[in-house]
């Protein structure tokens, strides 16, 4: 469940920065709660998106911890309407009152696998609290994306989700990494 | 890992019914759902002994779904010769299981699953999970998928889809419901509810609401002729109460 890591050649500036200010856009409207204008302007219409589990194994050279059979998350575009759908009803109650959510995205390095295709590898780091406390959840991840130009825009094909952790350490993934 | 007590999903698990028509409208509203009045008018529950407990189920799916809401080409991969009388009796009735808890911390759901209305037909899909206490206001839930053995790749591939989609982390039910399990310890903890407020069990109790024993019922345990009661529920917590007066 890892992407082609191989040779991550140098791209154009160009490149890196479209891709960056894709992945800042990304989490600026998914930290607004703006779902709709997520789905309609960032996503692909043959996404895969998945989040696979992490296993706690013995250090093995070429053996990845992450599963390939087994998912917190596989989603595709129609099951993302789905999502983004449910959320803006009036009876999503796990995201009502919703997550107060940072996206900070770093460590951004691009490769550009075709012209108007790249792939983008960052790493996120989520703060979320919900309701009135003062605590909160922190989810860590690596981002293999899959960046698409579609009539002159990039959208998201493809995204795997590395987590940092093995077990959840916040109680739905109602929100989107 | 979840912010509720770990009894609170074993006690949803073994009869409560009534929760997804408010809970789980959003799952109805964007399709992923039947309408959820038609799914309470087909579930009844079967009590069974030492604070056990199932919901079982009508056919809720049109024709050529059939034996536990599998499609034709799935239910003739079934060797059913191991199942008793008993057995038999329940499936040739067109019943089927949704959820049920084992006491204390064990329960299963099988249901159909939609993960995309306009991509396919529901696969039915069951669960196995774990509700682990990490203490009074914390839970971490263990989630176990089943495939079935004679089924092809590609139905347990969209069985597995749909159950994550449903019951899992990002699970568009479970979500949900966490918010109601989590919610319970909070209000119960206010002074306003030390004070005033009692927790209501008593639905489907004698003169409550038109809550019978089935006089068809196959066996074992007792069954209801509607789900719009609370007896899984209390025996539930009655064989909890013993254990703990017992210890």
């Amino acid at each position: 469940m890892t992407m082609e890591t191989s040779g991550l050649e140098r791209c154009s500036a160009e490149l890196e920065r479209a891709c960056a200010q894709f992945l800042y856009r990304e989490a600026e409207l998914l930290d607004e709660t703006r779902y709709q204008e997520w789905f309609d302007t960032c996503l692909s219409a043959d996404l895969q998106y998945l989040i696979p589990t992490r296993t706690t194994r013995e250090r093995a050279p070429d053996v990845s911890e992450f599963s390939d059979v087994s998912f917190h998350m596989k989603d595709t575009y129609g099951t993302m309407r789905v999502r983004v759908n449910r959320l803006l009803t009036e009876h999503a109650w796990a995201e009502d009152p919703a997550s107060r959510t940072r996206r900070l995205v770093t460590n951004i390095r691009v490769r550009e696998v075709t012209a108007g295709e790249a792939e983008v590898r960052s790493y996120l780091m989520l703060y979320r609290s919900q309701w009135d406390t003062v605590d909160h959840d922190l989810i860590v991840a690596e981002r293999q994306d899959v960046l698409r130009q579609e009539s002159g825009q990039w959208r998201l094909a493809r995204r795997v989700v590395l987590l940092a952790h093995t077990i959840v350490g916040t109680s739905n993934f109602g929100i989107f990494l | 890992v979840a912010p509720a007590n770990w009894k609170s999903g074993a006690e949803n698990f073994i009869g409560d019914a009534y929760h997804i028509t408010t809970l789980h409208r959003s799952a109805e509203e964007v399709g992923a759902a039947p309408p959820m009045d038609l799914l309470l008018d087909s579930e009844f529950h079967v009590t069974l002994d030492n604070g056990h407990g199932v919901i079982v189920n009508l056919p809720q799916l049109p024709p050529p779904f059939g034996m536990m809401g599998y499609p034709p080409d799935i239910i003739e991969t079934f060797d059913l010769s191991a199942l008793d009388d008993g057995q038999r009796a329940f499936l040739d009735a067109g019943l089927g299981l949704v959820v049920g808890t084992v006491f204390p911390n064990l329960s299963f759901i099988h249901a159909p699953a939609v993960t995309d209305p306009e991509a396919g037909p529901p696969a039915a899909f069951t669960a196995l999970r774990q509700w682990q206490p990490h203490g009074p206001g914390e839970m971490e839930i263990w989630n176990w998928p089943l495939a079935l053995n004679s089924a092809p790749d590609a139905f347990n591939q969209a069985a597995y889809e749909g159950g994550i989609f449903t019951f899992s982390a990002s699970g568009i039910f479970e979500q949900d419901d966490m918010v109601a399990w989590s919610g319970g310890p909070r209000a119960g903890r206010s002074a306003f509810a030390r004070r005033d407020m009692k927790l209501n069990f008593q639905l489907g109790m004698d003169g409550m609401s038109d809550y019978e024993n089935r006089p068809d019922w196959m066996g074992p345990g007792e069954a209801s002729t509607t789900v719009l009661g609370e007896r899984n529920q209390r025996r539930y917590w009655e064989r909890w109460r013993d254990a703990m007066v017992a210890s």
